[in-house]
């Protein structure tokens, strides 16, 4: 009787250690899964829908098309400027990710241009920027863009580390 | 093989510890999904604001049907490399806040069951382009001439709309613009007028000619922009019908609610004719045919920018003139829902 005693309460305990585990694994991926989702859309709206400053060094990275005129800079957001994105491959990793505020953090930006002949998508990346390495907690962001003679493009942003 | 209570109770606790862990990172999935259709929606919505605005409204380069189907390509497309349905709408925004919805297109599959994300867009075209276009119409296309004896003949008066534009559709302001205007190799004279909002007009009264009545009107017109810019002359040949020159007038005008002669309408006006009761409109996307007057700008299809009206009485073809108008810039919102199938 006292070993079954015994048997239930150390089950107990070792469930609610268990538990406890648990819920702290879950909180702690969480936290850090949430916060790198959160760089990678803060990433993809910096690189699409903002025009940057590549004026200054390091430059802020912005990908958006854009024009002077009278009344102001315009601003096409999600319509990638090639000279910028030229620009962009022209820099080493680190100012990159100086760029783009993710000095804790590693990047990778795919780009996939649609043929309009096959009128499908590339499997692999049209072009890759950043690092090659991916870590295990990470954050993956699509979206949709064209650039200004109208040929769409997929990009892909992954943010990992932390 | 379970033979005792206390490994039944054993069992139990693992399993249920088992279900707790699929079921918490199972929401964590899910939450961070959502967040990625957001940004995905947000960037499918600004791509087809970017459509509208550049392809549709400003280049002209496709018509209403033609943008519906490239936005249905996109959805489909999207859908094939991730799985997302989307349904794309826009809204008509009036000056006085009246949102009217237009259904565009969606993914070309049957809509899914699952969590829905929806994204608006608010999308007004505009450029900083400073580019101006212009283009001149003749109010009567032909004109009348009538015989007045064997040395005299009496001309209709001509009427000339010069009209100066920017890209995103708006009217220039100011310019000047000259119209020459010749009875076949005759001169009859030369008038010019100041384009105010885009628009002006030029009457030129032919009157009574000597000699035998002309074939055609033959118009050299000039436009000189707000500062200075200057174009090449356009050259227009209006043909010379047999009729009365006098009687038609400027009877067919396009007017407003107030009865008044009207060349700018903003979305959700109304355009009234004048002694016409249908227009084909004309702008550099499409050709709108067969609209009744009265006709409510209320349609996705009227985008901003500056038209040619074509109206007649219905039946009667002598009362046909040409006659411009600018739909002034309006907002659109464009709403995009994107479902993610799960279950």
């Amino acid at each position: 009787m006292k070993q079954i005693i015994a048997f239930i309460v150390s089950t107990l305990i070792l469930s609610i250690y268990g538990f406890y585990g648990i819920w702290q694994l879950r909180t702690l991926g969480a936290e850090i899964s949430e916060g790198i989702e959160h760089k990678a859309d803060l990433v993809v709206r910096q690189l699409l829908e903002n025009p940057g400053n590549w004026s200054v060094s390091p430059p802020s990275i912005g990908l958006a098309y854009s024009e002077m005129g009278n009344s102001g800079e315009l601003v096409y957001p999600y319509v990638i400027d090639l000279n910028k994105l030229n620009l962009l491959l022209s820099l080493n990793y680190s100012m990159v990710k100086a760029g783009l505020s993710l000095t804790d953090y590693d990047v990778r930006i795919a780009f996939y241009f649609y043929n309009e002949t096959s009128k499908s998508f590339p499997p692999s990346p049209t072009l890759i920027i950043g690092s090659n390495v991916v870590g295990q907690i990470r954050g993956v962001r699509r979206a949709m863009a064209r650039l200004l003679n109208g040929t769409l493009c997929e990009v892909r942003v992954t943010v990992s580390g932390g | 093989m379970i033979s005792e209570p206390i490994e039944v109770i054993l069992a139990v606790v693992l399993v249920t510890i088992a279900i707790a862990t699929a079921i918490s990172f199972t929401k964590v999935v899910t939450k961070q999904e959502i967040g990625s259709e957001r940004i995905l929606a947000r960037s499918i919505a600004s791509l087809i604001g970017d459509i509208y605005s550049r392809d549709f409204v400003m280049n002209g380069n496709l018509t209403l049907r033609e943008f519906k189907n490239k936005v249905g390509e996109i959805c489909t497309l999207v859908w094939n490399r991730t799985g997302i349905w989307f349904n794309v709408s826009m809204y008509l925004v009036y000056l006085n806040g009246t949102e009217i919805k237009f259904y565009i297109n969606s993914t070309n599959a049957a809509r899914p069951v699952g969590d829905v994300v929806i994204v608006t867009f608010p999308v007004m075209p505009g450029c900083n382009n400073s580019e101006i276009h212009w283009y001149v119409i003749s109010y009567r296309d032909p004109y009348y001439k009538r015989t007045i004896d064997a040395n005299h003949w009496e001309g209709e008066s001509a009427r000339f709309y010069i009209v100066a534009y920017s890209k995103d559709g708006l009217p220039v302001q100011g310019g000047n613009a000259q119209v020459t205007l010749y009875a076949d190799a005759t001169l009859i004279t030369t008038e010019g007028a100041q384009l105010i909002n885009g628009i002006c007009k030029i009457t030129i009264d032919v009157g009574i000619q000597e000699g035998s009545p002309a074939g055609k009107y033959h118009a050299f017109v000039d436009y000189t922009g707000p500062n200075g810019e200057n174009f090449p002359t356009r050259e227009l040949w209006i043909d010379l019908d047999n009729g009365d020159p006098v009687g038609r007038a400027e009877n067919q005008m396009i007017v407003n609610e107030t009865t008044l002669p009207a060349y700018h309408f903003y979305i959700g006006d109304t355009v009234y004719g004048r002694s016409c009761n249908r227009m084909n409109l004309t702008s550099i996307r499409e050709n709108i045919t067969f609209i009744g007057l009265p006709e409510t700008l209320d349609d996705i299809i009227y985008a901003q920018g500056p038209y040619n009206a074509t109206v007649e009485n219905i039946g009667d073809s002598s009362t046909r003139a040409h006659i411009p108008i600018f739909i002034f810039p309006y907002t659109i919102r464009i709403e995009v829902i994107a479902i993610a199938p799960r279950g």
